[in-house]
């Protein structure tokens, strides 16, 4: 079989998939074999184990595939047998059979019926060489559990006793893994074994396949490999610089698209928050400080639907971030026009009061919310349909609920785009911020305009912080450090325009997440902080500004 | 250029984006002259005082004060202090501050390092006030705030702090605008009285009987370039400015 | 009869008459005093805890005067004054720091954290009080020249300015929460123990320091006084009103910006190298954003553009705080988001432009 691996291996990931299906489908028919005679099977592995030090190994193996590929009766024999035995509790009697002991007496090793007879010997202690093939056993098992951090762990002991695994146990645990993590770890066990092989030929090939199959434990590995054997061949050597150069590559670019996948969920976000805020400032002409305080409150509001679900309609729970949503809009939307209404609307083309008094109504807000949930973070649980994620690529690992708030964010804005540009409504704002005294005289209500684009903008934010509750942490002052980031989005892009807002909110988010894990949260601010100086020198009014002449 | 010359353009061009404001503009005010542009709206009169005052750059072209001082490089409070005042169409005075105040900063014509805090101002200074206060009719006013003065008073005021730095040239945009007849006679009759061998005069405005009895020359505009100059009585007649100024 | 017009601009009115601001200064130069000459147990004692409390709303008086040089004379919102107090107050903190070692040769807590074994020398320039003082001033003196030099000269005013400040406290705020760059990180800097020779925990330093920040207001105030009756200040004004329009007359506009900005950037630092002496803990909340917008609510509703008024707003919303923070902790933001809201809606100019107005409006009628 050795043979056949080598020809299949070394190919990208993708055909790594199909390799180990293929592996997988020629095991099984070998495994399911030994579900045709259970009871002496099982006999005749614990006979071996109790009289028989030389078929250690191979009666291990044995356990193992029963767990592995057979029928769930004999699976949890196999596990029970393995469990017995390293809890010292198996007894190999001279007459009647082996028996394990249990809590309340014995039962019989092969069909685990309890037993009536006395038994006074003792029960067998395991050598040094059983225990550990006991453990590697167990861990073996384990590779299969359906619980995905017992499989990891796993397979973290297989990656450390790489020299003893059993080859095609372990590929097969590898068509099964569904989980990244442990995808990973077992293929590099694989890897580390082949480069630990007698033959150069192997280790060869070893190198190269991991060339094709490029991580950062590959890299890592590769690269003890180098220091730790100066001596090796020059085709070695040629093979390793290659398929070193090729991971470094992969990886980069891997590493790359990370980063900018991350800016866009983050741009996303923004995006929504910085488009409430430029519909507001745009024709109102008010710098709202509470706006971050409306994202706050659309992701408790999202907290009060989740929390709600889960008591009353308990089935629906995974439904509750997309309840929240017309939820949360409507809650900040209508807080939105109460505001406008009682305050905003008498500190009209004033914007520094405006200001302090947005500012007074967000600290009041914070308190209120510190009183009803407190202070510290909240936590969500992610809907079953987002958990987990896909490696798209190497060093490139895409999570569901990044991809969700970005489509989210884009069907937000695409929404809020076709209602500010195609419907009545949209065009009665836009006549209002750009022409207020004709669009007054033309008979437009501007004071109701300005309540709606008010809860419009408002509810924007809501939507924002529903969002940012499956990528970010939630707790009362979440708003104050994004809407600072919102402003500069604004700032950048020019007030009232949609494009603009668009643009900058992407252009904002990348540089924040391209700096920021390099040289730190500071630093990434007084970049942003440069470059809209520098560009509101040439363009004062921001990049798309709906102004005309002068 | 004659040695007169205050102001001397030639070839302007400015454009906003795809808008051409001002097209190859050629334009000559010498001192003793009250100047008239006047032109429809969107003419480019206004920008042409922009390019002058240095709050817009052109695109090419040249513009001098006195053949010397090449406007287009300097910013707005050098060319202030070059010598030419300019009257916004909206009257800019500064409302929280008494009328005396108003003058007194307008006099100091910038604040050196060593002048901002020693803020006595020369018998000069306070001469010059006292005589443009009275040219401008505003001596009873001194000490009211700028803010409660009527809108023909805020226009003199503004004009009064021109005056007192004693400009080369005059800019004035719509000195008249919203004013009552009284006032619009008073006000002509103070631009009228600015009349002075070294200083030119260039007047905006759209009303032509205030053009007629304070104009010299008067050069009209139209979509950014020149469509005549001359006397009042040759603009009138010049059948290019009637078809399209006067609309006949 | 003609009407009062009621102007909706804040009115520049800094009265030529001395009185009030005499008597304040008297009251606040007295008060510590109070501490020392009257035995503990008569009515007019006051306790070193009281004292104390005077002392630091004093440094927040002067912090708010800072802010309204250039917030009510100059017309620029500055959101970010909490980035001078911040450097004065930790400058303060570095020569603290210095004097402390000089006297217990016993390293500071967040220094022995880092693994550090002697003092380092990064911080040894500020071992001698006026040096450390006057680096204070000039640090914040060259933050300030900065940013309003970015700024000024790009024109950008208004709000945007305003939040442009309020980003740059926000990251300021940041870099010092960082707890590998030696400055304290988030526990700041503390374990103080003498000052210019005296013992800090001592019941007379601290009258002496509450003392002090109340002289040091009272000359500041006059000081800046003296400069918004001046042709500056006069100047000033005017680039309130209209900016385009000063500079049409010939004045450089951003120099005057740039000039009373500086001045005020050194004010609030040398507010701050008072309040940390008397608070004996220096530590990066001092840089939230939200204090420095609370600064320009203490301006805004003692009154904006009267001087006075500031050292009102201050004083009054400061004891506010203390009061109720000790009392009923988790009503404070709902005050002050009241008080600030019924200023900015209903008395635009303030408590003492309110006052002014209605002895303008009686003087008339």
């Amino acid at each position: 079989m050795k043979s056949l691996f080598d020809r299949l291996r070394g190919s990208v990931r993708w055909r790594c998939w199909l390799q180990h299906v293929l592996i997988a489908c020629l095991c099984a028919p070998v495994l399911q074999a030994q579900a045709a005679m259970p009871a002496q099977e099982r006999l005749s592995i614990v006979v071996s184990i109790c009289t028989d030090p030389g078929s250690y190994r191979s009666a291990m193996d044995r356990v193992v595939q029963v767990v592995v590929g057979t029928s769930p009766e004999d699976a949890d024999w196999g596990k029970t047998f393995l469990e017995r035995l390293q809890a010292v509790a198996l007894i190999c009697r001279e007459q009647g059979g082996p028996v394990f002991k249990v809590e309340h007496g014995h039962v019989d090793a092969v069909t685990l019926e309890p037993v009536t007879d006395a038994v006074d010997e003792l029960p067998m202690v395991p050598t040094l060489v059983l225990a550990r093939l006991l453990k590697n056993s167990q861990a073996e098992t384990e590779l299969f559990s359906p619980d995905v951090l017992t499989r990891r762990a796993a397979a973290q002991r297989m990656s450390q006793a790489y020299a003893q695994i059993n080859e095609p146990l372990v590929r097969l645990a590898l068509s099964k893994a569904a989980d990244a993590e442990v995808m990973e770890t077992l293929e590099l066990t694989l890897a580390k074994r082949s480069l630990a092989s007698e033959s150069a030929d192997l280790r060869v090939g070893a190198i190269r396949a991991m060339g094709s199959a490029p991580s950062e434990g590959t890299r890592t590995l590769l690269k003890n490999y180098q220091e730790d054997r100066p001596d090796m061949g020059p085709g070695e050597r040629a093979a390793l610089t290659q398929s070193l150069s090729q991971i470094n590559r992969v990886l980069w670019v891997g590493k790359a698209a990370s980063i900018i996948f991350s800016g866009l969920s983050y741009a996303g976000v923004l995006l929504i928050t910085a488009l409430g805020l430029s519909i507001v400032f745009g024709l109102l002409g008010v710098i709202n400080l509470a706006h971050g305080e409306f994202i706050m409150i659309g992701a408790y509001a999202t907290f009060v639907v989740e929390k709600w679900l889960q008591a009353h309609a308990p089935g629906w729970f995974d439904a509750y971030v997309f309840l929240a949503i017309p939820f949360a809009f409507v809650v900040c939307a209508l807080i939105g026009m109460v505001l406008e209404m009682t305050i905003i609307r008498h500190l009209y083309k004033r914007p520094l009061e405006t200001l302090l008094a947005t500012w007074a109504v967000s600290i009041a807000l914070i308190k209120l919310v510190q009183i009803l949930f407190g202070s510290q973070n909240v936590e969500f649980i992610t809907p079953s349909f987002l958990q987990g994620g896909v490696q798209l690529y190497p060093a490139l690992f895409v999570t569901w609920n990044r991809v969700f708030a970005i489509a989210l964010a884009l069907v937000i804005f695409a929404a809020a785009y076709a209602l500010i540009r195609h419907t009545r409504f949209g065009l009665l704002i836009r006549a209002t911020t750009q022409r207020r005294d004709t669009a007054r005289a033309l008979g437009i209500p501007a004071p109701s305009i300005d309540r709606m684009a008010f809860g419009l903008g408002s509810g924007l934010a809501g939507l924002a912080g529903v969002v940012l509750t499956q990528i970010a942490s939630v707790n009362p002052s979440m708003g104050t450090s994004f809407v600072i980031d919102a402003f500069m989005v604004v700032v950048l892009g020019g007030a009232g325009s949609l494009v603009g807002t668009a643009v900058s909110s992407l252009v904002l988010g990348e540089v924040n997440q391209l700096i920021e894990p390099f040289y730190g949260a500071v630093a990434a601010k007084v970049a942003v902080l440069l470059l809209i100086v520098l560009i509101i020198q040439r363009r004062p009014q921001g990049l798309f500004a709906l102004k005309t002449r002068g | 250029m004659n040695p007169t010359t205050a102001l001397y353009i030639n070839g302007l061009n400015v454009r906003f984006g795809g808008f051409a404001a001002i097209t190859d503009l050629t334009l000559e005010i010498r001192y003793g002259q009250t100047r008239a542009l006047i032109g429809p709206n969107g003419a480019g009169k206004t920008t042409l005082m922009d390019v002058i005052t240095g709050k817009t750059r052109p695109d090419s072209g040249e513009v001098f004060l006195d053949r010397t001082l090449d406007l287009t490089v300097l910013n707005e409070a050098e060319i202030a202090r070059g010598g030419i005042g300019r009257k916004f169409q909206k009257p800019s005075v500064f409302e929280a501050l008494p009328v005396s105040q108003n003058l007194e900063l307008a006099v100091r014509r910038g604040l050196g390092w060593s002048a901002m805090v020693m803020s006595r101002l020369s018998s000069v200074q306070h001469e010059r006030i006292d005589e443009v206060l009275e040219t401008i009719g505003l001596q009873q006013q001194r000490a009211r705030k700028a803010a409660e003065l009527s809108h023909g008073q805020k226009q003199w005021l503004e004009i009064g702090m021109l005056l007192v730095a004693d400009p080369k040239v005059l800019l004035l945009d719509e000195p008249v605008a919203g004013m009552t007849e009284s006032e619009s006679e008073r006000t002509i009759e103070l631009i009228a009285s600015l009349r002075s061998p070294d200083r030119a005069i260039v007047v905006v405005e759209h009303d032509m009987e205030f053009v007629d009895r304070v104009a010299d020359l008067v050069s009209v505009l139209h979509e950014g370039r020149l469509l005549g100059e001359g006397s009042m009585q040759a603009v009138r007649t010049n059948p290019k400015v009637i078809q399209v100024y006067l609309g006949r | 009869m003609p009407t009062a017009a009621i102007s909706l601009r804040p009115s520049f009115r800094i009265s030529s008459q001395l009185g009030l601001p005499a008597l304040l200064v008297c009251v606040a130069l007295v008060l510590p005093l109070f501490n020392a000459v009257f035995p503990p147990g008569h009515p007019l004692h006051l306790s070193l805890f009281v004292v104390n409390l005077v002392g630091q709303i004093m440094c927040f008086a002067l912090l708010a005067l800072a802010l309204d040089f250039v917030w009510g004379l100059l017309g620029v919102l500055s959101l970010g004054h909490g980035i001078f107090f911040g450097i004065g107050g930790y400058v303060m903190g570095f020569h603290l720091l210095n004097s402390a070692y000089a006297d217990t040769q016993v390293l500071p807590d967040f220094m022995q954290f880092m693994g550090w074994s002697t003092f380092p020398a990064a911080l040894q320039p500020f071992a001698e009080l006026p040096v450390a003082v006057l680096l204070g001033l000039m640090m914040a003196v060259l933050v300030g020249g900065v940013v309003g030099l970015a700024a000024f000269r790009s024109r950008i005013n208004g709000v945007y300015f305003s939040i442009i400040t309020q980003a740059l406290t926000y990251a300021l705020m940041l870099l010092l929460f960082n707890n590998d760059l030696g400055l304290g990180g988030n526990n700041g800097l503390t374990g103080f123990t003498l000052l210019a020779g005296f013992d800090l925990a001592h019941e007379s330093t601290q009258v002496g320091l509450a003392s002090l920040s109340a002289v040091v207001l009272a000359a500041v105030f006059f000081l800046l006084r003296w400069l918004a009756l001046s042709s500056f200040g006069q100047a000033m004004v005017a680039v309130r009103d209209d900016e385009a329009r000063l500079r049409f007359l010939g004045f450089r506009t951003d120099r005057i910006k740039l000039a009373a900005w500086c001045l005020s950037a050194a004010v609030a630092a040398l507010a701050g190298m008072l309040y940390v002496p008397q608070v004996g803990i220096i530590n990066p909340g001092i840089v939230s954003p939200m204090l420095s917008v609370e600064i320009a609510v203490w301006v805004a509703i003692g009154g904006r553009g009267t001087l006075i008024g500031a050292v009102l707003g201050a004083v009054i919303l400061n004891c506010l705080k203390f009061w109720l923070s000790a009392e009923i902790p988790s009503a404070w933001p709902f005050v002050l988001a009241g008080i600030t809201l019924l200023i900015t809606v209903a008395l635009q100019n303030g408590l003492w432009g309110g006052l002014q107005q209605l002895r303008a409006l009686r003087a008339t009628a």
